[in-house]
């Protein structure tokens, strides 16, 4: 193997390690982050009994103006409309019952001084929620697991033992890569963790099944080149193809962050770390492989 | 191909290409109605625009504690997806205040015809009861020390031409059964003739099964008894509620309220804006890389975008959720990928032969041809298991992301050589025009 890219193999390897172990760590002591929705979490629930004149929007624009007045952080919220009136559902991690002490009187203040509405009655309830619980983990790992021996059995028939073990070593790499980044960077793995773990194996399984193709063609072609020298050529002719498709993994997040809602960024975070698991699993993973089996017959 | 067929073949392609765009994006009025487009239809999931929300309180003359509220989640959201919801929100809620030591829930899921009915199912409260006798509607109990019930499914429609049934499966344990069947056995050998025997089964006062038509021996299979209803909402929920029973705590049901989605406003919209954006830089990209060659590529997305969203309404029972616009999202990227490997075949293989521009094309999409089903396949692959296995957002981002993945297949091997065929002829110096050189000896 060439100097070039057993150096960046190298230092793929030790990178991936350092994360593997850091990751994995950080999942066994502190587990996934979850978002608001997600774990045990406080709401404030205010609410009016009209729907006259602007009351609702002044409901949630005084509610809003109080928590930034008072510096308390709103981490989302819903809306639910009722036949005579409305809710508003400020969610927060911690008890923030004192904190919102005055904020019914605030309320009720701006709803009295507005000139368009009589005799509204506004309300604060604050409420500690258990939130969704239920966890697709096993069924996804189950689909996944079945997932990579169909790819392997794919593999064998279309790109023989060296290609099959490749791809299937690239796929599951960069699978536990992306959970042990999540884990160490603490993104909320919640709700999108199954399609986003599901998501860098399929980019890493489809760029290696490319990969070990050409492998094949070059095999095939030019039968007498080392196998290092195969993987170093199809590199360098690849590159450029690399780095368009980590450029459209990084406009892909970078769209669903601009969607400027805290989910929207969470799948977008998620969506850029499987990205580069599967692009970097491919680029590095899959050649090593390749060679360590072409080398071992 | 002739300039002149291609100006032509490339007109109408063009033509038709801008009026399904219209329909597929644009909204307009006709006469007094207005057409939403393509667009408007797509059948959007409660976390996209929102849905209906349900609070259940417990009963004031509920009689048993509350032990873990933690089962009753679990209970009603495994309810919830047997009814048929994808995507639901199961919260339990209890205020601050002093002295409040109970948990209300709050449920939040689509919209549809049926919720308020299905809430009522999964919030049921009480045991499953059977009642026989020899009159219609009987209201005597049988079987109270017999585990008589040993599963309900529902099993789907029938048909008998012109009508279609509801089919559900009651199966009998062994003792339920026997018993059963002593029962309708002495009801036909009675001292006063064969009388019929009739079966009810309730839920508290909620009649499950009516004991309007009688039953006899000859309607049970294999300790199996099979209703025919005409709903498919009253079919799922009766062998729901016959399984599973009620809940072991009464709930209060309140009104309906109209919630916005849990993560945040205008979703659809912005989804929309974004994943347009998306695309139009792919199309900027491919033709700043790739010249000549990234313009075929950039009408190829525009294809490959319109089948996408013409297919999210061709799927019968689609809903698109969050994880569904991911999908869409990255389905598009992975069409661009496999596109631009396409691309970058033909420019190595002018790049590395003396072939002309056309052989080149050629053998670029014949040597790209067994790689990009690769890729297809593997996608698909993993696309059909999520499927079969996930539930929620994951199904929901695995159905757009396989149908994604089928639509890109199908453009970059086939529109993308249509273009090349059709805009090649036009370029006076094809050369230049696709940016293609050889390399240097």
């Amino acid at each position: 193997m060439s100097c070039g890219l057993f150096k960046k193999i190298k230092i793929f390897f030790i990178i991936a390690l350092v994360l593997l172990v850091a990751g994995f760590t950080m999942f066994g002591v502190f587990g996934f982050n979850q978002p608001i929705d997600y774990k045990s979490s406080y709401e404030v629930q205010v609410s009016v009994d009209q729907k006259a004149g602007n009351t609702t929007t002044v409901l949630k624009d005084a509610a809003d103006e109080y928590f930034s007045e008072t510096g308390i952080k709103v981490l989302n919220y819903a809306t639910q409309s009722i036949d005579d009136g409305m809710v508003v559902i400020y969610k927060f991690n911690s008890n923030v019952t004192e904190d919102v002490a005055g904020l019914k009187e605030y309320i009720q203040a701006k709803l009295d001084a507005e000139s368009n509405v009589s005799n509204v009655s506004a309300d604060v309830v604050v409420n500690e929620s258990i939130g969704n619980n239920s966890s697709s983990i096993g069924k996804l790992l189950i689909a996944l697991g079945i997932a990579v021996a169909l790819i392997f059995v794919y593999s064998l028939i279309m790109n023989k033992l060296a290609g099959a073990v490749s791809v299937i070593f690239a796929s599951v790499l960069s699978g536990v890569m992306f959970v042990a980044i999540v884990a160490l960077t603490r993104i909320p793995a919640a709700p999108f963790f199954a399609f986003s773990c599901a998501l860098s194996i399929i980019v890493s399984s489809v760029l290696s099944v490319v990969l070990t193709s050409k492998y094949k063609v070059f095999v095939k072609n030019y039968d007498k080149m080392p196998s290092s020298e195969i993987i170093e050529t199809v590199y360098n002719k690849s590159l450029r193809n690399y780095i368009f498709v980590g450029g459209i993994v990084l406009v892909s997040a970078l769209a669903l962050c601009a969607f400027m809602l805290p989910y929207a960024m969470f799948a977008g975070a998620q969506v850029l770390v499987a990205g580069l698991c599967g692009i970097s699993s491919a680029i590095f993973a899959t050649p090593f492989m390749w060679s360590l089996i072409k080398k071992s017959k | 191909m002739s300039k002149g067929k291609s100006i032509t073949l490339l007109s109408i392609i063009s033509v038709l290409v801008a009026f399904l765009l219209v329909m597929t994006f644009i909204r307009f009025p006709i006469g007094v109605k207005n057409y939403n487009s393509v667009l408007g239809a797509i059948n959007l999931d409660y976390d996209v625009e929102g849905g209906t929300a349900y609070n259940l309180t417990l009963a004031s003359d509920n009689e048993e504690e509350v032990e873990d509220i933690n089962e009753i989640i679990d209970t009603l959201e495994y309810r919830l997806d047997a009814l048929g919801y994808s995507l639901y929100s199961v919260k339990a809620v209890k205020s601050t205040a002093e002295g409040v030591k109970d948990y209300d829930i709050r449920v939040e899921t689509k919209s549809t015809d049926t919720l308020s009915s299905d809430i009522g199912v999964v919030a049921a409260h009480g045991e499953v009861k059977l009642y026989g006798g020899t009159s219609a509607n009987p209201t005597t109990e049988i079987l109270e020390d017999v585990d008589a019930i040993k599963d309900s499914q529902y099993l789907g429609s029938v048909s008998d031409g012109e009508t279609t049934y509801y089919q559900v499966s009651i199966s009998f344990t062994d003792d339920g059964y026997d018993a059963l069947h002593e029962l309708i056995h002495a009801a036909s050998e009675s001292e006063e003739g064969s009388t019929s025997y009739y079966l009810e089964i309730k839920l508290g006062e909620t009649v499950l099964l009516s004991g309007s038509n009688a039953i006899s021996e000859s309607d049970f299979t294999n300790k199996t008894l099979n209703v025919y209803l005409s709903s498919e909402a009253g079919a799922k929920q009766m062998a729901l509620q016959i399984r599973t029973g009620g809940l072991a705590y009464k709930y209060d049901i309140s009104d309906p309220m109209e919630i916005s989605s849990p993560y945040g406003d205008n979703v659809a919209t912005k989804a929309v804006i974004v994943i347009g954006a998306v695309v139009a830089i792919i199309m900027i990209a491919f033709v700043l890389m790739f010249k000549g060659l990234g313009l075929i590529g950039a009408l190829s997305m525009i294809l490959f975008i319109l089948g996408e969203t013409l297919m999210l309404i061709a799927v019968p029972g689609l809903v698109v959720s969050m994880g569904g616009i991911v999908g869409i999202l990255l389905s598009t990227v992975i069409t661009a990928i496999g596109c631009v490997y396409l691309l970058n075949n033909i420019k190595i293989e002018f790049m590395n032969s003396e072939k002309t521009v056309l052989a080149a094309v050629k053998k670029g999409f014949k040597d790209a041809l067994i790689p990009t089903i690769n890729g297809g396949v593997v996608a698909g692959i993993i696309s059909v298991l999520l499927v079969a296995f996930t539930s929620g957002l994951a199904k929901g981002f695995a159905i757009t992301f396989g149908i994604g993945v089928a639509v890109g297949l199908i453009t970059n091997l086939l529109f993308t050589r249509m273009f090349s065929a059709l805009i090649l002829p036009l370029a006076s110096d094809k050369e230049k025009f696709l940016n293609l050189k050889r390399a240097v000896k």
